[in-house]
């Protein structure tokens, strides 16, 4: 593979507070030391992996009403809202401890892909697709209340990780398939922790970049040998291609560790940093290249976002209404036509005429000397705290009301399979906190979400327009606002029993 | 000191303001407390096996009646679900609400409203009548449940939030402020990095 490097300017700025003044999460006795160990993460992998073959199990074989299967709970209940929440307080712990991977790790030891990702591939194009595609999905077979579809997901997604990652080289399922994956890689941007150089120091003496080639028998000074390139690698670099002295913030980082093993100088720690800080950032980075000039980010942070709220609005009493609606003055009877309606609109012509008003305004504003759509390039970024914000709402709600019952649940799979409560009776009682607490929670990320896109904006006006940076900002600011309203008011429609997933 | 209090609070103010706001707007906003939990689970009832899950809000209340064919997923033919309902000191007299189907796909889920009028025990009861005519009913107690405590739980449960965002804020123009008086502090000697190998 070639990577090609852009030295960033000399004045970009470290995202939130990584260096040394940063605490740094490695350096933690018990938990830095585990971390370290060079099998954490398969030892994280592992037990995420044996609930994955439960989960597929119990969706084949258990009982296919949703609240009393596993399979159906834990993936729209408990993973969505732990894979968020994770995120929030941590990092992207969910691909760290991804078990689609131990299987791919497994046929990699038999088979040695020969094929690089295809160049016309290597953008987030494809990822957005079936990114859309999950979401399409979910709403016409309604996953959330079918178990049996929902193993089938989940058994399509292991067999696609193995068989792309079998014939493609590095983690191009990852980088350039997985939907999952670039769902976390945007809302990890609003991590508060990142894996960071310590010490630049250290890099700018250092030879060998084993954080990215991977370590080798002899790979201490033989940089420059024809010979060391064929020399089994002991330890792999980061296969995501993050260089990791140019890396900036999380964006494409699956938190493998990859670059902790190898790193021959210890010189790569989990820091603390800003949230959301990095989407401020200029400049080329590692791996990535320029968001700003990158439109298949833009489409992503944009699905992101807008795929928020439309999901969102999908489990809400009114979607019913405006399907209904539109079965009736178009006479269709089947639903995926509607459905695709509904999607191109909240997707597609939605976001158009949203960020190219505010992009068209910001020009004439702030007297930009850019044009419409490199100034929506420019902005988008500013989308995803608000998006993150959604996604924390709408997940946050599903786990904080549901979160116990799992344990009936748990407790009637056993009883079904053992033909004796193991596990106790189901306490059919048992379910989560009151709405009355969780929605100011709700409240509360869509604030912080909104604050956050608020900053990033900011931040980006001022470097869009330096010298008229409130008028490059009112417009997207307005926009903002405008979300925030309309995710409040989606938010306060009545749920049914969304909680409990028997009514979505 | 006093200078840094008033910006931190000036940063804090359209926060204030928004909670504010939002506050005004409770009444609309105040939705039933707890989620729906079940009552019965895999009763069987002509023909058909049912689960009722309840959320016993005072005013508001919500019963759900999923109803299954024995051998599991929903029936081939839809049944009548009907709940009555009675205060068990036989204070009020025994009303009886119809239950409609909602539209969903893969189970059969019946959605009634009854009307409860402040806390009390309830005994109520839900009758399933099979489109072969067979009759069957279910019978439970079940206590309405208050809502919450309005406005305060907003308040409460949003102050957290609000102070985060403050602090978020605060860190943000404090860390701009320190990089226009120290311009090479926090900068990472990218430069310096020799570049990584072309084969990798």
């Amino acid at each position: 593979m070639t990577t090609t490097v852009e030295p960033l300017p000399r004045e970009t700025s470290v995202p939130g507070q990584t260096g040394s003044a940063a605490f740094d999460v490695l350096r933690v006795p018990l938990l830095g030391r585990f971390l370290r160990w060079r099998w954490s993460r398969v030892t994280l992998q592992v037990p995420v992996l044996l609930l994955s073959l439960v989960m597929i199990g119990h969706a084949f074989w258990g009982p296919q009403l949703a609240p009393k299967n596993l399979a159906a709970l834990l993936t729209w209940v408990h993973f969505r809202g732990l894979v968020v929440l994770a995120i929030l307080v941590g990092g992207n712990l969910f691909c760290m401890a991804c078990p689609f991977m131990l299987p791919r790790e497994l046929a990699r030891r038999w088979i040695n892909p020969r094929w690089e990702w295809p160049r016309g591939l290597r953008n987030k194009w494809l990822s957005i697709g079936l990114f859309v595609f999950v979401l399409f999905a979910y709403e016409l077979f309604d996953l959330w209340g079918d178990p049996w579809w929902t193993g089938v997901l989940i058994v399509v997604y292991f067999a696609a990780a193995v068989v792309v990652d079998s014939l493609f080289r590095r983690a191009s399922f990852c980088k350039y398939v997985c939907p999952v994956g670039q769902f976390n890689f945007l809302s990890s941007t609003m991590a508060p922790l990142e894996l960071a150089v310590r010490d630049h120091g250290i890099c700018v003496g250092c030879h060998t970049k084993d954080c990215i080639r991977g370590r080798r028998p002899l790979a201490t000074g033989s940089e420059g040998t024809p010979d060391s390139a064929r020399l089994p690698v002991l330890q792999r670099g980061c296969e995501l291609a993050l260089f990791q002295p140019r890396k900036v913030g999380n964006l494409d980082c699956t938190f493998c560790f990859d670059c902790v093993y190898a790193c021959p100088h210890d010189n790569v720690g989990i820091l603390t940093r800003l949230p959301g800080d990095e989407l401020s950032q200029g400049g080329t980075r590692s791996g990535i290249g320029r968001i700003s000039r990158r439109f298949d980010f833009t489409a992503l942070a944009t699905v992101f976002t807008f795929g928020a709220l439309l999901n969102a609005f999908a489990m809400i009493s009114p979607v019913y209404a405006v399907e209904q609606w539109v079965a009736e003055i178009t006479g269709l009877r089947v639903e995926w036509p509607i459905l695709a309606g509904l999607f191109s609109l909240a997707l597609i012509l939605e976001p158009t005429i949203l960020l190219g008003a505010a992009a068209a305004v910001t020009r004439g504003l702030a007297g930009a000397p850019a044009s419409v759509l490199q100034i929506i390039n420019h902005f988008a970024r500013s989308l995803v705290p608000l998006g993150f914000g959604i996604w924390l709402a709408h997940y946050g709600f599903h786990f904080f009301t549901g979160f116990l019952t799992v344990v009936p649940v748990a407790q009637n799979a056993a009883l079904r399979s053992f033909g004796s409560p193991i596990l106790g009776d189901p306490q059919w009682h048992f379910g989560g906190l009151p709405e009355a607490i969780v929605f100011p929670i709700e409240l509360g990320f869509l604030m912080l979400g909104l604050v956050g896109s608020w900053i990033v904006s900011w931040s980006l006006a001022g470097e869009l327009a330096p010298e008229r940076t409130g008028s490059a900002f009112t417009p997207w600011a307005v926009l903002h606002a405008l979300l925030f309203g309309v995710a409040v008011w989606i938010m306060t429609q009545p749920m049914d029993m969304r909680g409990t997933m028997l009514g979505g | 000191m006093q200078q840094r209090r008033s910006r931190f609070l000036s940063v804090r103010r359209p926060l204030v303001v928004v909670a504010a706001l939002l506050c005004a707007d409770l009444p609309s906003l105040a939705a039933h407390e707890g989620p729906p939990f079940p009552i019965l689970m895999d009763e069987p009832v002509a023909g058909h096996v049912v689960s009722v899950w309840a959320d016993p809000d005072i005013g508001e209340a919500q019963f759900f009646v999923i109803v299954e064919s024995p051998g599991g997923g929903p029936p081939p033919a839809a049944p009548r679900v009907a709940m009555w309902f009675e205060p068990v000191s036989g204070r009020l007299e025994r009303a009886t609400e119809q239950a409609t189907r909602q539209p969903l796909q893969n189970q059969m889920q019946f959605e009634v409203s009854p009307y409860f009028d402040q806390r009390d025990m309830w005994q109520i009861g839900f009758r399933l009548t099979g489109s072969d005519g067979a009759v069957g009913e279910l019978t439970s107690e079940i206590e309405s449940t208050p809502p919450g405590y309005g406005p305060l739980d907003l308040v409460i449960y949003l102050f957290p939030f609000v102070l985060l965002g403050g602090m978020w804020v605060f860190a943000v123009a404090r860390r701009r402020r320190m990089m226009r008086t120290q311009p090479g502090r926090n900068v990472r000697p990218h430069a310096e990095v020799q570049p990584m190998p072309r084969e990798s």
